[in-house]
């Protein structure tokens, strides 16, 4: 997802992570640095590109061991973009985590 | 601008995205019923589960649900959970929808408990002017009146503290017992000790079972090297809570101090039938029985109060042992 302009999925990503702070500070009594609103969307944000970025090193990674895997087997090579699978999957993921943040912080 | 297929798939996605939790939230919030959640707030606020409490309360008022009650509530639980600043804006809203001696006396109380983290005297001024507001509009409030009073003793403005007690008085509360026990202590704390004394009476003459009033009298008593009557005091007490520990162990030490050790151990060793780990205690009896020359008893009760945390059984204990 918007492989080609990058800088404007870490956009959509910071508007997500306001959004969710918005719902998070409705649940929980944020207290001590937590209550600072910059501080806690910039945790949110991060927190979700790291978390983001570890699962999809790990789908990559089993990615890259089914193919070997398939390509040892039926001996048949298939080229594809390593950085947009990564990308791809990077994004889907980090959606799907904001999604169920999102879900969790509406649910009471 | 719409560039290619990638960025229009992206687009796309990302505003699905939006549209899907803006339904889901909307559809949540349409089953959600502010009966099951007031139900669920007075449960969690009832069992002092303050965090839940604040949940679900701050959910039913932003669900519209406008009742003094749950604004109470709310401001009790973020008080509870020490986030003043939320619980000043929800007292406030609550004044705007209908002004009450007890909002008033909550938005007091929630300077005053800043003030005691920040120690800022400006914050005490602000929950006087709540407080006073409070009493304006309920005069037998007397919880407000015994904060004004808490305010200017640590203020250390023992006059106002007594003229706030005093007005209380003037609006014949319930339980005047309290409030003579209130004018004794900023008297105690000024050293005034005969017009304490004074006060204490008047509130044992309402209340006979004030504790309190019975054991200050027995501590006064106590600094005036009167012994005799700081026991009869405690002695008093004892005959009214038998469970009360505080009268045994200083019974014990006016032994101590009159250097009768075996009465004091006396005392001490009733004191610990009802708190055998009281570290104090514990450190007492084991210096009563060193001043008795019986330091096995004695390095007994000093390792326990150690072992409780008492520093002073600590040196004690390497004196003993260093010396023997």
């Amino acid at each position: 997802m918007f492989y080609k302009n990058k800088i404007l999925f870490f956009i959509v990503l910071a508007i997500i992570s306001l959004i969710l702070y918005y719902f998070i500070n409705q649940q929980l009594i944020l207290i001590g640095l937590l209550n600072n609103s910059i501080i806690s969307i910039s945790i949110l944000f991060i927190s979700i590109i790291v978390i983001s970025f570890v699962l999809s090193t790990i789908v990559s990674l089993i990615l890259s061991l089914i193919l070997k895997l398939y390509r040892k087997i039926t001996n048949k090579k298939i080229k594809y973009n390593r950085k947009f699978i990564f990308w791809l999957n990077f994004t889907i993921i980090s959606y799907i985590l904001s999604f169920i943040i999102f879900f969790e912080s509406i649910t009471y | 601008m719409v560039k290619n297929l990638n960025y229009k798939i992206s687009l796309l996605i990302t505003i699905l995205l939006f549209i899907i939790a803006g339904t889901i939230y909307f559809i949540k919030n349409k089953q959600y019923s502010c009966d099951t959640f007031l139900y669920r707030a007075n449960h969690y606020f009832l069992n002092e589960n303050f965090l839940q409490s604040a949940r679900y309360y701050r959910k039913l008022i932003s669900m519209g649900f406008v009742d003094e009650k749950v604004y109470i509530n709310t401001s009790n639980s973020l008080i509870k959970l020490g986030d003043y600043k939320r619980a000043k804006k929800y007292l406030k809203e609550a004044l705007k929808n209908n002004p009450s001696s007890e909002i008033y006396y909550l938005l007091g109380y929630t300077y005053y408990a800043k003030s005691q983290i920040s120690l800022l005297q400006e914050y005490s001024e602000e929950a006087i002017k709540y407080l006073k507001k409070s009493i304006e509009l309920d005069a037998k409030n007397k919880s407000s009146y015994r904060l004004i009073g808490q305010i200017y003793e640590q203020l250390k403005k023992f006059e106002h503290a007594r003229t706030w007690y005093r007005k209380a008085l003037f609006e014949d509360i319930e339980n005047p017992s309290e409030f003579y026990g209130f004018i004794a202590y900023t008297y105690f704390e000024e050293s005034r000790l005969d017009d304490a004394m004074k006060y204490y009476r008047r509130a044992i003459d309402y209340n006979k079972n004030y504790i309190s009033a019975y054991c200050s009298m027995g501590e006064i008593y106590k600094i005036k090297n009167d012994f005799d009557n700081s026991e009869k005091y405690y002695q008093q007490v004892i005959e009214i809570n038998s469970d009360y520990v505080l009268p045994y162990y200083k019974i014990g030490n006016i032994y101590y101090e009159k250097q009768d050790y075996q009465q004091a151990i006396n005392w001490y060793q009733k004191a610990l039938k009802i708190e055998n780990n009281n570290s104090i205690i514990n450190y007492y009896t084991g210096m009563s029985y060193k001043k008795l020359n019986m330091l096995a008893e004695a390095i007994k009760y000093l390792k326990i109060a150690a072992y409780c945390g008492n520093d002073d059984a600590v040196k004690e204990l390497r004196t003993i042992l260093e010396t023997f």
